[in-house]
């Protein structure tokens, strides 16, 4: 039987999100914005999800007297990413 | 989204954040010629008794260098992204940053002139060797075998003006070069 894939990890862009932060010590908010392509509002709303159920922490800081914005994967993240690349893996037989 | 659909998003993202750490070498060269200037004059003004304070060279040249990194690192733009490797490299910076402060600052208090300069050189080849490693770029690591090599050979021979000729040659082999061969690459991959 198929496991049910976790449904904060299952949608395009909070997925994209966690990959790169899962390859990364830590990220600027414009980092994921560029890599993603994602927009600020739609970024701003998956990270605020992804930071809500812990599976990232958000630091606010200033630099050079603009706002910055720095995500950085928790270990419960990287733990539901892992159970989510497994149980993707036992869907598709890979 | 569908799973394959799931697969390729994480394929994609973890190909775009490759780690592709890259160095222009400015600083190896800049503290080479700065280490290699201080060195060979101090070995003038000793072999010549020129001067009283014969460590003149580094008194002056040394806190140069230190201005000159600390302007330089402000005007660089800062990464949008910390990677394991940048991470790391920041930790080995300060660890090497700690332990030449050490010797530069204890040794002289001690009087223990003897086995100073093999004693930086040592420090200098953990730092060529592991930044190499880190930056996949062998001239680094060849750098640091060489002042091993020189470190042993002033162990062996303990005359400072030998060991201040060591350090100059140790520092165009570890330093100068593969700072200005890390300079061309970057310039050419531009």
């Amino acid at each position: 039987m198929f496991k049910e894939l976790d449904p904060i990890l299952h949608a395009q862009l909070r997925l994209a999100i966690m990959s790169i932060l899962m390859n990364v010590a830590e990220a600027e908010f414009t980092y994921i914005k560029e890599k993603t392509g994602a927009t600020a509002g739609n970024l701003s709303v998956q990270i605020d999800k992804l930071k809500q159920v812990e599976y990232l922490t958000v630091t606010k800081s200033f630099k050079n007297n603009y706002p910055l914005t720095v995500c950085k994967i928790t270990p419960k993240g990287r733990t539901a990413f892992e159970k989510y690349v497994k149980d993707l893996k036992s869907y598709l037989k890979v | 989204m569908n799973e394959k659909e799931a697969l390729l998003v994480i394929e994609q993202m973890i190909n775009s954040t490759k780690e592709d750490i890259k160095d222009n070498g400015f600083y190896y060269y800049m503290w080479g010629w700065l280490v290699f200037i201080a060195a060979i004059s101090n070995a003038i003004i000793l072999h010549f008794n020129l001067l009283e304070v014969h460590s003149l060279p580094w008194i002056i040249l040394m806190p140069l260098g230190g201005i000159i990194t600390f302007f330089v690192s402000k005007r660089e733009k800062q990464p949008s992204v910390k990677t394991y490797v940048s991470e790391s490299m920041g930790i080995v910076v300060k660890a090497f940053s700690i332990s030449l402060f050490i010797i530069c600052f204890a040794m002289p208090l001690g009087q223990q002139w003897k086995a100073f300069y093999p004693t930086i050189m040592i420090i200098y080849a953990i730092w060529l060797f592991v930044s190499g490693g880190m930056l996949k770029f062998k001239p680094l690591q060849y750098g640091g075998i060489l002042n091993w090599l020189l470190a042993i050979v002033g162990f062996v021979w303990a005359s400072t003006q030998i060991h201040l000729l060591l350090i100059a040659m140790g520092v165009i082999g570890g330093f100068i070069i593969p700072g200005h061969l890390l300079k061309s690459k970057t310039n050419k991959s531009v």
